[in-house]
């Protein structure tokens, strides 16, 4: 191996990418060559520096249990050992046993697998939602900062609903991402609960997976995954989705569904808003819901 | 439940073995694409989801480490490319080193480069264009091999070798005149 050979092979002996003859070649040259010999101790530490800052870091601690929790389940803890019992117990007791395990299992739902955008939300809620801040890029409690915080960034106008006079506080928010597509992410409080409010792009096939509700004249998606609720709606003229999670209980995440469904309807007068929207005027806080009607996407 | 339904216990434990073991390098490698720790436990996260969602797909444990990681480029490209960031391609991409490229009086000039501060060299690497940043993520945080850096990043094994050449080059100039920026990239 000649001076001018070893630039080239460098990188790759380093990286043990060479050959066993190229490598003994090297080693012999650098053996005699003092010059090449400096060269390879400085690309050594470059090699070294690299290995160094890019390894001294750790992932956060509760990343991995993040994980875990955003996993989609198909099945409810405890399922399996119960279901075992009940077997057995049907097989000695016979016949009134395995009627006993028929009606139980026409009692027990099938949980419906959770579809990619209910983990997304759910974790990111988790992730986002119960670090109570920690995440967030602009800590404010003013709407009318946040939201040309969001459009500064994300380019798109990001209605936040109005929480003046409602028991929800805005914490702050961060610039995120929902299914690949750039996405708002506001934290509220009410009463010590997160409430994550997402905004980003229409998503397709958002609604696989979901149960579908008319409430209050909304059109109103839900889902609940590891004791976080999930409700989306969408605001088709300027074909956004907004969603929220919380790990509280579902009637108040209704009531903040419609409420920044209701900012919508009041900031656009109402005229040209579609007619699920803005069908019915809002239930009160506190009041009496509407009993929820299902539809097909289940 | 069988490990193909997606909340089995099977397949969980699957995942923790193949995928949840890559996890530190999976965020180390974020951190460093993204540069900001919030956005790389974000894309860790998402990663670690469709790479669950996904189980099926994985060949063989021995397959898992690469294909996590091909996931985990794949969503971040995809970010930048809806966040309508540019990413600077204009590189040219020669499969062999130019012997000119290399120029032995510059080591000469160095500073012991061993005594650069790390936080320095993290800021100097996230300096650097997007296609000489991520060769260089794979092979130091990744330990991938170059066959492993080109099947993920789907270029030819000579194109990796030049990308990583000139990376440590351009890093190597950073580390030297600070001053003097690369163009700043995602």
């Amino acid at each position: 191996m000649t001076c001018d050979e070893v630039p080239r092979v460098i990188d790759a002996y380093l990286d043990g990418e060479l050959s066993l003859a190229a490598t003994l070649q090297a080693h012999e040259h650098f053996a005699v060559c003092e010059t090449c010999r400096r060269v390879l101790e400085s690309e050594a530490a470059l090699h070294g520096l690299l290995v160094q800052a890019s390894r001294a870091e750790t992932a956060p601690a509760d990343l991995r249990s993040n994980v875990l929790c955003s996993l989609p389940t198909g099945g409810r803890p405890g399922f399996q050992p119960a279901r075992r019992v009940i077997v057995r117990f049907g097989i000695v007791s016979g016949f009134v046993g395995l009627v006993g395990l028929g009606w139980l299992a026409t009692q027990r739902t099938v949980p419906q697998p959770m579809t990619p955008l209910a983990a997304e939300l759910a974790s990111k809620h988790l992730l986002y939602g119960e670090g109570h801040g920690g995440a967030l890029e602009l800590v404010t409690s003013e709407p009318t900062k946040m939201g040309p915080w969001f459009q500064g960034r994300l380019g798109f106008p990001v209605r936040l609903p109005s929480v003046a006079r409602r028991p929800e506080r805005l914490v702050g928010g961060r610039i995120s991402s929902v299914a690949d597509a750039p996405a708002a992410y506001a934290l509220y409080d009410r009463s010590g609960q997160s409430i994550s409010l997402f905004v980003t792009r229409r998503v397709p096939f958002a609604r696989r997976g979901w149960t579908e509700r008319h409430v209050d004249g909304a059109e109103l998606y839900f889902a609940s995954l590891r004791g976080v609720v999930l409700i989306w709606w969408e605001e088709k003229r300027a074909e956004r989705l907004y969603a929220a999670a919380s790990g509280g209980n579902e009637e108040a995440l209704v009531e903040f569904a419609l409420l920044c469904i209701k900012g919508e309807q009041s900031r656009s007068g109402g005229a040209a808003l579609p007619a699920r929207l803005a069908a019915r005027p809002l239930a009160a806080p506190g009041s009496r819901r509407r009993r929820p009607r299902r539809s097909g996407a289940s | 439940m069988s490990s193909r339904e997606p909340g089995s216990p099977d397949r969980i434990r699957r995942f923790e073995a193949d995928v949840l073991v890559h996890l530190d390098d999976l965020y180390r490698a974020a951190l460093r694409l993204t540069g900001n720790a919030a956005e790389a436990q974000d894309l860790t996260q998402d990663t670690c989801l469709r790479a669950f969602e996904r189980l099926d797909q994985l060949r063989s444990p021995a397959a898992a480490r690469v294909w996590v990681f091909t996931i985990l480029r794949s969503i971040f490209l995809r970010r930048i490319e809806r966040q309508s960031r540019t990413v600077d391609v204009q590189i040219i991409d020669s499969p062999l080193l130019e012997a000119g490229e290399v120029l032995h009086d510059t080591y000469e000039a160095l500073r012991p480069i061993q005594e650069t501060p790390l936080g320095e060299v993290r800021e100097a690497l996230g300096r650097l264009p997007l296609p000489f940043r991520e060769p260089l993520v794979l092979a130091h945080v990744g330990g991938f091999s170059y066959k492993e850096i080109s099947e993920i990043l789907a270029i030819p094994l000579g194109t990796v070798m030049s990308r990583l050449f000139r990376a440590r080059r351009l890093l190597r100039s950073e580390l030297r005149e600070p001053a003097r920026r690369t163009r700043s990239t995602p």
